[in-house]
């Protein structure tokens, strides 16, 4: 028995009438009528009463109609449950980061702008993402890394560099040019990030020295002890942009105070932000919707002019 | 998409390999993998993750083959009705699934003594299992100590009986006729091992909470040789107890748990719209009558 006798049958069961059913069906009267014969023949039974040129669904017919029904929802089931797996499956997809400070405000607008999204975040330092990005374990990650890197695509977003914050009324302020020297033993608060002591170890190594970092912690709290002068803060210039990103920031209204962004001229602090993923994985669509929203709107803070010019005194949004 | 790539597609699924897959079928390698990229084709999604020798079923794939048992098994049913209103006997295999058959063993083995032309499977699996394939129609009927409310599922509670713990004779409490909580918990219990999914002994400590103190675990075989042996007790209820009193009712006392409402519960369970087979309405009465239902 085949799915198509089964479909023919139906038809002619709805219409009990050989021409309509074909006509419906668009096949042949006489085709459709052996169709019938060859199913009953198989079934060892008629399925309907034939009264002069009248065909009647008998009960061996209605037995059979109830069965094809329940075959024909089934059909109907699996081709939703079908879409509704592919929907599921292009909508999911997993990223990391190594500091939501990145994802600031950003996220917000893209979820938003992607009401199907199923999202899932997980946390990650550089080197974990690297593993999860191979085992498949993450689909796009978001971090700094600066080197390209075997079986993984790298986009870089921004080309950054890692600076020293200080309050505006600190003496080394007003100096003009900051040497490592200058901060070689200072106290550096740090960002909460997972990778922050590696990176700044990195940079620190160049010169064969570990950076003292004395504190971590939210960037509000980090505002203060900046003020309260219990050391220099470390980070790059995209992260503390990003800061500024932060609704909930915005909403609390903290008091501004100027804060001045300084290079350090004799280390080299390059760093680049880049969005990865696993070279020759078919990800998932939505996980491409990303990562070409990531490329083309990306607040990158070389566009904005206002950032760029308060690089003297800086009032972040705290 | 037809009926035969289908059938086709679950060898696949079941062998994880084309080539194991056209074994079994007897055809050649290469007509099956024609034939499943055609269903591929027709269905529209990737259904096997082809990765070096071994084969994966894609999430479609799943989806698919959980459809196809379904369509399949429809059409065993037909010709299974259509063969009964032709008037005609054909072999029939019934197939049963219990989550575990330590507990209501002697019933099965009636049925087989007094229709020795059954046919009849009988399958250990987990609720969850027995749910999936009484809905796309793999078993005939299910048979739980537990139920949830399914639309396309009928159900029929077989017995419920409070638990007892059976003890030896000799046993302190013997002569008390009850035991509670606390003497519950310090009893030495002999039960099956945890892979048996629905142990009494873990759905009264759970109804009571208290932590069990079962110093042995093994097939009822050796529980019964423990038992009589002195190592502990063992929670039964009336209509499993007198699988481990094996000699004299004097050799035994029973004890009825207080403090507890919980009770040993079975049921039979089946697909609401499946067409019955003969073999099945047998199976069926029988258990009833069994029952006095």
């Amino acid at each position: 028995m085949l799915l198509s006798q089964l479909n023919y049958f139906r038809t002619v069961a709805r219409h009990q009438h050989i021409s309509h059913a074909a006509e419906e069906l668009r096949v042949a009267q006489p085709a459709l009528s052996s169709t019938i014969s060859k199913l009953e023949k198989e079934l060892g039974v008629p399925l309907f009463d034939r009264i002069g040129r009248n065909i009647i669904l008998n009960d061996a017919g209605q037995r059979l109609l109830r069965h094809a029904d329940y075959i024909f929802t089934q059909l109907d089931a699996l081709n939703a449950a079908l879409q509704q797996t592919d929907e599921f499956h292009e909508n999911e997809f997993t990223l990391s980061v190594s500091n939501s400070m990145f994802l600031n405000g950003w996220l917000q607008q893209f979820v938003l702008d992607n009401p199907k999204i199923r999202l899932c975040q997980k946390m990650l330092s550089e080197e974990q993402m690297l593993e999860a990005l191979l085992d498949e374990s993450v689909d796009v990650a978001l971090g700094e890394f600066d080197e390209d890197l075997p079986g993984i695509v790298r986009h870089t977003l921004v080309e950054d560099e890692y600076v020293i914050t200080l309050p505006g009324n600190h003496p080394l302020a007003d100096k003009g040019d900051i040497y490592f020297e200058d901060i070689r033993d200072a106290d550096i608060i740090a960002l909460p990030a997972n990778t922050i002591f590696k990176i700044a170890d990195r940079l620190f190594a160049q010169k064969d020295c570990k950076p003292n970092i004395v504190f971590e912690g939210n960037h509000r709290m980090m505002t203060k002890m900046l003020y309260l002068n219990k050391g220099f803060l470390f980070a790059s210039r995209q992260m503390l942009y990003m800061c500024g990103h932060n609704p909930d920031i915005y909403s609390n209204n903290a008091t501004l105070f100027p804060i001045v962004m300084r290079p350090i001229v004799d280390l080299n602090c390059r760093c680049s932000l880049s969005i990865c993923w696993k070279e020759g994985r078919e990800l998932p669509a939505m996980a491409w919707n990303f990562i070409h929203a990531m490329k083309t709107q990306y607040p990158d803070y070389h566009n904005d002019p206002a950032f760029l010019n308060s690089q003297q005194a800086y009032y972040p949004n705290f | 998409m037809n009926l035969l790539q289908l059938e086709y597609f679950q060898e696949v699924a079941k062998a994880q390999s084309i080539t194991k897959a056209a074994k079994k079928l007897k055809i050649s390698q290469s007509a099956l993998s024609i034939m499943m990229n055609k269903l591929e084709s027709s269905i529209g999604y990737p259904l096997l993750n082809r990765q070096g020798r071994t084969i994966r079923i894609t999430r479609y794939g799943e989806v698919v083959l959980y459809y196809s048992y379904i369509l399949l098994n429809e059409m065993k049913d037909i010709q299974q009705e259509f063969i009964e209103l032709q008037g005609l006997e054909q072999k029939y295999t019934l197939v049963l699934g219990v989550t575990d058959n330590n507990y209501y063993g002697d019933w099965l083995l009636k049925l087989m003594e007094q229709y020795p032309d059954m046919h009849l499977n009988v399958l250990q699996m987990s609720r969850e299992d027995i749910y999936r394939n009484l809905l796309i129609g793999n078993l005939d009927f299910g048979i739980s100590n537990q139920i949830e409310y399914h639309d396309q599922l009928s159900s029929q509670l077989l017995f419920s009986q409070p638990y007892q713990l059976l003890i030896r004779y000799n046993h302190p409490l013997a002569s008390k006729g009850t035991i509670t909580v606390e003497e519950l918990m310090q009893e030495p219990i002999i039960s099956l091992p945890p892979s048996h999914k629905e142990r009494m002994i873990d759905n009264l400590s759970c109804d009571m909470h208290f932590r069990p103190n079962i110093v042995f675990e093994g097939n009822s075989d050796i529980m019964s040789e423990m038992f009589h042996a002195g190592v502990g007790s063992i929670l039964t209820c009336a209509h499993n107890r007198k699988q481990w009193m094996i000699k004299a009712p004097e050799e035994y006392a029973l004890l009825d748990v207080i403090g507890s409402n919980a009770r040993y519960e079975m049921y039979l369970l089946w697909s609401s719209h499946r067409f019955l087979p003969k073999q099945a309405r047998i199976f069926k009465e029988f258990v009833f009558d069994y029952y006095h239902i």
